[in-house]
């Protein structure tokens, strides 16, 4: 997948790769804020909305996540059985962890 | 085709034009359009429609038309889904330049009638948007916008403006053969009757619909021409109700009963984009442009006709010196003719007529180019002059008796010279005669001197004659018969003449002349030409500068007014976000906490970086009874008008079961039940706490919040709650947590504005916060202030509620 947001203040790219395994991964990174994280939404409900029972995203890319980003990947887990987070970086790790979300999602470390 | 969609009149899914068909779902055996979904003319046109049987049994068939239908559906439900993708990701300019490009295909003509209003509907978006998005595509001459219609005067910049998926979109059909024009099908699809108002026989020619219905039935191969009916769609701007969309046909299972017109523009000139660009909007000047022609040109007159008449009256001048000089010549010329006869006179005086004597004399003179042709010498007796000797041709006169009288009349005349002409068809002779009165003898000379035979001079260069055309009349008429010689053809001379006088004998010999050239020289002469010219050339440029300098200036004035104009609404819309964020602010975060006995509270919130939108931070402090009391920090996720109204529902919620004495966690388990991030797009960390004041007790539970910090002396520590999921995410459950809280000790509960900040974790926030709290010994609310002001600074993007506690004993 292509980069996808281009105009908004924050930058994010999403792409999809595959991990050692085989498996489809969403490989998020940039920053994911306020100003980018509706454009962003659409295009992961666009092609993942229906229909899958895990997904897996690779965050060890993004670099920041406030709150709105934080509340799309909960929007997502609300639909979808599994949303694994793998690798996050120790900050966005603890905004997880404070927020009592470490046992919505599914993060883990390769 | 368009969607509708709450408070809107619809949103713009689909472009059909001249590439495609309405009513496509047919092909997958559709009997109905969606309720949802609608079609509306945008651009009036003509179209073939067909009846749906027809258009079925062809589809059964399995010919060119099938094929041609598939492809086309293929290449519409990609267009959905790219102007699905389009709207989400892509700015509105793009989005904008996207819609103008797709409609500029399918029109097939520059200009098409189109007003903000529509477009924005359209689009899904403000029309403040698209007046800004148009204004900056109009001042980039990429379109123009007078009275509704725009028209696409920069095609490639146009598409450059736009997003990539127009590449996609653009004319899905152009290699499927159903490219001349759109046809409907209807019948039952589109019930005959019903859609009288949206289609309409099709009476008078629509620009360019000729060629799209002769082009069809080639197209559609075997489909029966007699199949195929022309209808007239009529445009948007062609409606004349103005208002509320009209909506046509109420049957069910019509594709095209939800088809409505849209709504047209209420109020033509409000609805204009911006006005720019001096070449199509500055009206020319005419009366700046019409006074300084008049001026430049009426100097230009004068000074020409000044500098005509000076050179005029100079060259006047010029002509009455000349020939002046030329007379002075033809004077002393006189003398030359005069003296050799008069000292001739005097040798026949001395010599007593002697013959040899006058011969010899007198010969020079008669020599090839000698002065005379002819010489006598004459005596004059009792009654007649006598001829005496001749040199030379004899004397022309017919008769001796006629030259007798002429010298009889040298004689009789005072001075004793005379002069005369006489002629003999072309050649004619000059003649004199001179007598000494009171010489001794009687004697008298008679000569004559040849004029040329046409009585026409050359001039001879540097001569006094050279700049003059002239004429010499013996006498002092111009008489033609007394002419005796000229530098002319033709006779009399004209324009600017002199005539002078010169005695010559006992006449006059008349000087007539004219200037050969410009006396003056050429320049005088060219001088009006080159005045009148030039000053014609500088009236036209001081006009075309006129003309520019008054467009510029008027333009700059249309801008600035323009600008000013922009600026307030862009002031107004920012000030009425202002203002509504600052009301909703005041109404959920009253800067007054209620008072408690045995206790100190505080509060702060200081809005964040990020603009205008207002917040989802928020504190509470609730007292209940009897010492009792609750407080609630909490935070919903994301910004704007949508976050605060879940935060106010969530802090009216919770005060109302604190009131009524839930503990903290019975009021998140309530919560959790009314909020949910699919439904509300947010979730939100909230940290409910109880207390009670003379007990130094106080219960807390927490969705998702950061633990509250304690401050007892010089030591800080946050307390463990017990840490559940945010409100709004499923499947929470929340335990409540009691603590003893030491005397005079303080509690602070924040949000994350206060400790997160981009690119450092959250514990170096916490652990931060921490040491800043430290030993402070001072009131409590400028506790808050100086921690805050510890731990952020101008950048920081974020809200931060803060909310703190302590006990005064």
């Amino acid at each position: 997948m292509d980069k996808l947001i281009d105009h908004s203040a924050a930058e994010a790219r999403l792409e999809e790769v595959s991990d050692a395994a085989g498996t489809p991964v969403l490989k998020l990174s940039g920053e994911l804020d306020l100003s980018n994280v509706g454009s962003l939404r659409a295009a992961i409900d666009a092609t993942y909305g229906r229909g899958l029972d895990r997904i897996v995203f690779d965050l060890s890319e993004l670099e920041f996540m406030d709150s709105s980003g934080l509340a799309m990947f909960v929007a997502i887990a609300e639909r979808i059985a599994t949303v694994e987070l793998r690798n996050p970086r120790p900050v966005i790790r603890r905004v997880i962890e404070l927020t009592g979300l470490s046992r919505v999602f599914l993060v883990t470390s390769s | 085709m368009l969607t509708r969609a709450e408070g809107t009149d619809g949103v713009e899914v689909a472009t059909i034009g001249n590439e495609g068909l309405v009513g496509v779902s047919l092909s997958w055996g559709a009997e109905a359009l969606n309720p949802a979904e609608f079609l509306q003319v945008q651009v009036p046109g003509a179209a073939l429609r067909m009846d749906a049987g027809v258009f079925r049994s062809e589809l059964a068939r399995d010919g060119r038309l099938a094929g041609i239908v598939r492809r086309y559906a293929q290449a519409f439900s990609s267009q959905l889904c790219q102007q699905v993708a389009c709207n989400a990701l892509h700015s509105i300019e793009e989005r904008c330049a996207r819609w103008m490009l797709l409609t500029h295909d399918r029109v097939g003509l520059d200009e098409f009638a189109l007003t903000q209003e529509f477009l924005a509907q359209m689009l899904g978006v403000r029309r403040a948007s698209i007046t800004q998005v148009a204004g900056v595509l109009q001042r980039a001459e990429v379109i123009s916008y007078h009275r509704g219609r725009v028209t696409v005067t920069d095609r490639a910049r146009l598409e450059a403006s736009s997003c990539e998926y127009y590449r996609v979109l653009r004319l899905p059909g152009a290699e499927g053969g159903l490219r001349p024009t759109l046809f409907l099908a209807c019948g039952s699809f589109i019930p005959r009757g019903q859609e009288t108002q949206w289609l309409r026989s099709h009476t008078a020619a629509v620009p360019g619909s000729g060629n799209e219905i002769a082009a069809t039935p080639r197209c559609l191969g075997t489909v029966p021409h007699r199949q195929l009916e022309s209808v007239d769609l009529e445009g948007r701007s062609h409606q004349g109700a103005r208002g509320a969309p009209r909506r046509v046909g109420k049957g069910g299972g019509n594709m095209l009963a939800n088809a409505t017109s849209p709504p047209a523009a209420a109020d033509e000139d409000a609805t204009d984009f911006p006005k720019a660009g001096p070449a199509t909007a500055v009206p020319v000047p005419a009366g700046a442009i019409a006074i300084v022609l008049a001026v430049g040109l009426i100097i230009t007159g004068v000074v020409t006709w000044t500098s005509w008449s000076l050179n005029n009256h100079n060259d006047a001048r010029l002509l009455k010196l000349q020939t002046d000089q030329a007379a002075e010549v033809l004077t002393a010329a006189v003398p030359d003719s005069e003296a050799p006869l008069a000292t001739a006179v005097e040798v026949a005086s001395a010599t007593d007529g002697a013959v040899g004597a006058f011969t010899r004399f007198m010969s020079p003179y008669i020599a090839a180019n000698g002065t005379f042709v002819s010489a006598s010498l004459w005596q004059m007796t009792a009654t007649s002059p006598r001829r005496v000797a001749v040199v030379g041709v004899a004397p022309g006169y017919a008769t001796s008796s006629e030259a007798g009288s002429f010298v009889a009349r040298a004689f009789r005349t005072h001075g004793g010279f005379v002069a005369g002409a006489m002629f003999r068809g072309k050649r004619g002779r000059l003649v004199f005669a001179l007598a000494l009165p009171g010489t001794k003898g009687r004697f008298a000379v008679y000569a004559e001197h040849a004029v040329p035979a046409d009585r026409r001079a050359t001039v001879a260069k540097n001569s006094a004659f050279s700049d003059l055309n002239y004429a010499i009349y013996l006498g002092s008429s111009k008489n033609p018969a007394d002419l005796l010689t000229t530098s002319q053809r033709l006779l009399p001379l004209t324009g600017l003449t002199a005539k002078v006088s010169v005695p010559f004998g006992d006449t006059v010999l008349t000087l007539v002349a004219s200037p050969a050239g410009q006396l003056g020289g050429t320049l005088p002469a060219r001088l009006p030409w080159i005045f009148a010219v030039l000053g014609i050339l500088i009236t036209l440029a001081a006009a075309w500068t006129t003309e520019r300098l008054v467009r510029r200036r008027r333009s700059a004035e249309r801008d600035a007014a323009e600008i000013r104009r922009l600026y307030t609404e862009l002031g107004s819309l920012f000030s009425e976000q202002r203002t509504i964020a600052e009301t909703l602010q005041r109404a959920l975060l009253p800067r007054e906490t209620p008072e408690i006995a045995g206790m100190e509270v505080a509060v702060q919130y200081v809005p964040g970086a990020k603009g205008m939108e207002i917040g989802g931070d928020w504190y509470s402090f609730i007292p209940i009874d009897g010492g009792r009391f609750a407080f609630v920090v909490g935070d919903v996720s994301g910004r704007g008008l949508n976050a605060a109204t879940v935060m106010a529902a969530l802090r009216f919620t919770i005060r109302t079961y604190a009131l009524e004495g839930y503990s903290p966690s019975a009021i998140l388990d309530k919560c959790s039940k009314q909020l949910h991030v699919l439904v509300d797009g947010h979730f939100a960390t909230v940290l409910v706490g109880v207390g009670d004041v003379s007990r130094h007790e106080i219960t807390l539970a927490n969705a998702g919040h950061f633990n509250p910090l304690v401050i007892d002396g010089q030591n800080t520590s946050f307390i463990e709650t017990s840490l559940g999921v945010p409100l709004g995410v499923s499947g929470g459950s929340y335990e409540s947590v009691t603590v003893c809280l030491p005397p005079k000790s303080t509690l602070i509960a924040f949000t994350d504005g206060l400790v997160e900040h981009r690119g450092e974790s959250l514990d170096v926030g916490l652990e931060r916060l921490q040491q800043v709290a430290q030993g402070q010994d001072c009131p409590l609310d400028l506790l808050l202030a100086n921690v805050i002001s510890d731990l952020t600074d101008e950048t920081s993007e974020d809200d931060i509620a803060m909310l703190g506690l302590r006990w005064t004993s």
